[in-house]
């Protein structure tokens, strides 16, 4: 049969917690599992760059860079491998909903205004001649378009529902159900 | 119908398993029915995308209502399903998906979605107590001329179930099993009173009835005195641990047949004669194994009864459906048996002379298939094969 790998025994009815879950998207996806683990962390890093700028003080600079900057990096190449599992997987595709769609457009323009902010001022800019002309000008707009992009998205996701609900949901279940999870009785 | 009543049923928590559904598609693949079918409607992932376009339409109005088309598409795609459980099993989420099934079922039922075969299955459970409408009257015919007893005390009582009462084909796995009980000197008894234990209900959700079946049980067996009952079926089985074990407690112990039988092996209240040659596979029913369990037991059974057991693959937990499963036969016959023509055909491919199962119904559905393949493999009980080594 496609797709049929041997799994771990797991006691029925199931027990849910963040440990057995983690495990279970490790066992079932590294890449799903490093996209959801990244996604998370630029999503709150941003919102504390956001919101809590100001009060950061010195934290800002290594949040801003290192925590959002890197990972957001890191986070490019793991999308890029994600949306071509997504193109050549009829599993996921079958299951990807227009909103989780929607929400690649989002995440799409995401990268490119991150990217912009991020570029200018790297020293490996220059090893693309006129790219740092090309950016320099998007630079100017792409902050704002990245903030408003990221809220668009969240309220898109809450509302659709995408990433975001799926993320409020998880948390909250795995949260609620620590010990034996049965569905109904 | 009301199709925007179909998940009214659903609960919080059925809510936000939907919602928090990773969308990796683990389980699509797995999937026995959609393997088989091909029709994305039968998906794991694909009606749980479905069923959370419908929720999100009953929180959100303004995106629009439920359709009786659509949800006619998702309905059927629910019950073209084997409950067998393999989503959930490479779920990272263990997410419980066969609850989720059967709440979707019981809803899809309540609000006219219910599926005719299973209409016509709940009307002979009201009228004769069984899912075949022959009278409740004959259901213990297939114990004339057998050593069984009807007593008013026993010790244990053997739960038959439906399938084993009044499917000729099966009488020779309820007259092994009755002749184990014997040989292990038991004081048993069947239930002068059985009637279908309400599984088929739960399965196709049209529970209002189920009540009434297990009132009728449970009294029957508390007449009798018994700690303990044994099952042939493990859809009765689980059935028994799931919603009848609040009321009989902890008063009453519930085994499967083969279980019991590895007891009586382990304390020697049964002999068996010295170990056939005969090459034997086993196929785990999917309620037994992955949903309750029961994976060694039937092993250490086989390896007390031939020294040539082999694996078929897809075993234990891991366990691919044959097709019999959640009342699937009664919807799509043709599914069915193609799912179990691959089982036969792994049984063929292992080179295995005889194929066992531990429930009325995989042994139905392979040994069906197996005859209209023409396979050589031979399709029996395990309490067959038991009895036949018998000292």
């Amino acid at each position: 049969m496609a797709g049929e790998r041997e799994v771990p025994k797991k006691k029925y009815p199931p027990e849910v917690n963040y440990s057995k879950v983690l495990k279970g998207m490790i066992r079932t996806s590294p890449l799903d599992t490093t996209f959801h683990i990244l996604m998370a962390i630029l999503l709150i890093t941003g919102l504390i760059i956001d919101l809590l700028g100001p009060w950061l003080g010195g934290w800002f600079s290594s949040i801003r860079s290192i925590a959002h900057g890197y990972i957001g990096a890191l986070f490019v190449l793991v999308f890029i491998v994600y949306i071509i599992k997504v193109a050549i997987s009829k599993k996921m595709r079958t299951v990807l909903t227009a909103t989780n769609y929607i929400d690649f457009l989002l995440y799409i323009i995401l990268i490119i205004t991150g990217i912009a902010i991020a570029s200018p001022n790297k020293p490996w800019i220059d090893l693309v001649p006129g790219l740092s002309d090309v950016l320099s000008p998007i630079a100017l707009y792409a902050p704002m378009i990245h903030v408003i992009t990221t809220y668009v998205w969240i309220v898109f996701a809450i509302i659709f529902p995408g990433g975001i609900l799926h993320g409020l949901a998880s948390v909250y279940l795995i949260s609620h159900l620590k010990k034996k999870y049965k569905t109904k009785k | 119908m009301k199709p925007e009543k179909f998940i009214d049923n659903f609960g919080r928590s059925e809510a936000l398993w939907m919602y928090a559904c990773s969308r990796c598609g683990a389980c699509v693949d797995v999937c026995p029915v959609y393997t088989e079918t091909g029709d994305k409607y039968t998906a794991p992932g694909f009606k749980i995308k479905k069923m959370r376009g419908l929720m999100t339409k009953k929180l959100m109005p303004f995106l629009g209502s439920a359709d009786a088309e659509s949800t006619k598409k998702i309905v059927k795609g629910l019950y073209e399903c084997t409950l067998c459980g393999r989503c959930w099993s490479v779920c990272p989420y263990n997410y419980d998906l066969v609850s989720l099934w059967e709440t979707a079922r019981e809803s899809a039922f309540e609000t006219g979605f219910g599926q005719d075969p299973h209409k016509e299955m709940i009307e002979a459970l009201k009228a004769e107590n069984n899912i075949f409408k022959r009278p409740h009257a004959r259901r213990r015919d297939w114990t004339k001329g057998l050593d069984i007893p009807v007593k008013e005390k026993a010790d244990t009582v053997y739960f038959v179930g439906c399938l084993m009462s009044y499917r000729g084909q099966l009488k020779p796995a309820a007259k092994a099993m009755a002749t184990i009980l014997n040989a292990a000197g038991e004081n048993w008894t069947i239930l002068e009173g059985e009637v279908c234990c309400g599984v088929p209900m739960k399965f196709s959700g049209g529970t209002s009835h189920m009540d009434e079946l297990m009132e009728t049980n449970i009294r029957a067996i508390e007449s009798t005195g018994a700690r303990k009952i044994v099952f042939s079926c493990p859809g009765c089985y689980r059935m028994f641990k799931q919603e009848y074990s609040e009321v009989l407690g902890n008063r009453v112990r519930m085994v499967h047949g083969i279980e019991l039988v590895d007891s009586y092996i382990n304390s020697g209240k049964i002999k068996l004669k010295d170990k056939s040659g005969e090459r034997l596979t086993y196929h785990d029913p999917c309620e037994l194994s992955r949903l309750l369990g029961i994976t060694e037991e039937p092993r250490r059974v086989f390896a007390n009864l031939t020294t040539q057991f082999v694996e078929l693959p897809g075993n234990k937990f891991n366990v691919v459906c044959c097709g019999g499963g959640g009342l699937y036969k009664a919807i799509d016959l043709e599914g069915s048996f193609g799912i179990a023509e691959k089982r036969i055909s792994q049984a063929e491919e292992i080179k295995a002379k005889t194929l066992t199962t531990a429930c009325p119904s995989c042994y139905m559905t392979i040994s069906q298939t197996a005859r209209s393949k023409k396979s050589n493999v031979k399709v029996i009980d395990f309490a067959e094969a038991v009895a036949q080594q018998l000292e």
